[in-house]
């Protein structure tokens, strides 16, 4: 009841993060938190689809749940998002990936598109745009070794 | 005092005890009529003072006021293993844990 309590008033106070895992920094990175986010949000939009109609009360339900997880979902990939964007890429990368801040600039920007949207494209795009990031940060992370 | 009172648990550092999607509520007071102890989870803020984390205390050094605190997933916390012991100055308070129910 307190969780749904709070729930509640996060869609209208939102809670301020706290993390678990520190922000030192201490070297422990990886886009899968970005990336899972983002299939989550996915597999929302495209439960929604079949359910756009709402005639029944079930469906109402579950629609609205689904919005709730998909919110959250964005929401998680934009913050891992953020956390590679500003503590794991570094000034050398931009030599390697000249776009780097465009692309997570657009990619946190269709975090927000996939908040407002039921649309399956916009969720694709997400996925699509997470990978290029994930993508790059494995040809950074090679660069380490060499 | 502290602006916010409660927060969103991101990451697993301390799971079982705290899940990613938990909530937590701050209890900023109660270190006004006692000292932080072994066992408390608290949030604190952390060395570069860009983020809130939240750990336990594992151990107390009252000669010095300070703390050690670890994250109860050993493997995956980040904690006074890797940066030492914090100030008092830097626990913000204890936390209440609202738990995510399963579904």
């Amino acid at each position: 009841m307190l969780y749904h309590f709070l729930e509640l008033i996060n869609r209208m106070i939102p809670a301020k993060p706290v993390y678990a895992h520190c922000d030192i920094p201490c070297g422990v990175y990886d886009p899968a938190s970005a990336d899972i986010a983002a299939r989550g949000a996915y597999a929302m939009v495209e439960k929604m689809q079949p359910l756009k109609s709402l005639e029944q009360v079930h469906d109402q339900h579950d629609f609205v749940r689904m919005v709730n997880v998909k919110e959250e979902q964005a929401q998680i990939c934009k913050q891992e998002l953020l956390i590679l964007w500003t503590d794991y890429f570094k000034q050398e990368h931009l030599d390697m990936f000249p776009d780097l801040h465009e692309k997570f600039w657009k990619a946190t920007k269709q975090c927000s598109t996939v908040k407002r949207s039921t649309d399956l494209e916009e969720a694709q795009k997400l996925l699509d745009m997470v990978s290029e990031i994930a993508q790059m940060f494995r040809k950074a992370e090679e660069a380490k070794k060499e | 005092m502290y602006s916010s009172c409660y927060f969103r648990v991101l990451d697993d550092s301390m799971s079982p005890s705290i899940s990613e999607g938990d909530f937590v509520i701050l209890n900023q007071f109660v270190y006004y009529y006692r000292k932080p102890r072994i066992g408390d989870v608290v949030i604190c803020r952390n060395l570069k003072e860009e983020r809130d984390i939240v750990k336990r205390i594992i151990k107390v050094d009252d000669e010095n006021n300070r703390y050690w605190i670890e994250g109860d997933n050993k493997e995956k916390s980040i904690d006074s293993r890797e940066f030492g012991w914090i100030k008092r100055s830097k626990i913000l308070g204890k936390v209440w844990i609202v738990r995510r129910k399963s579904s």
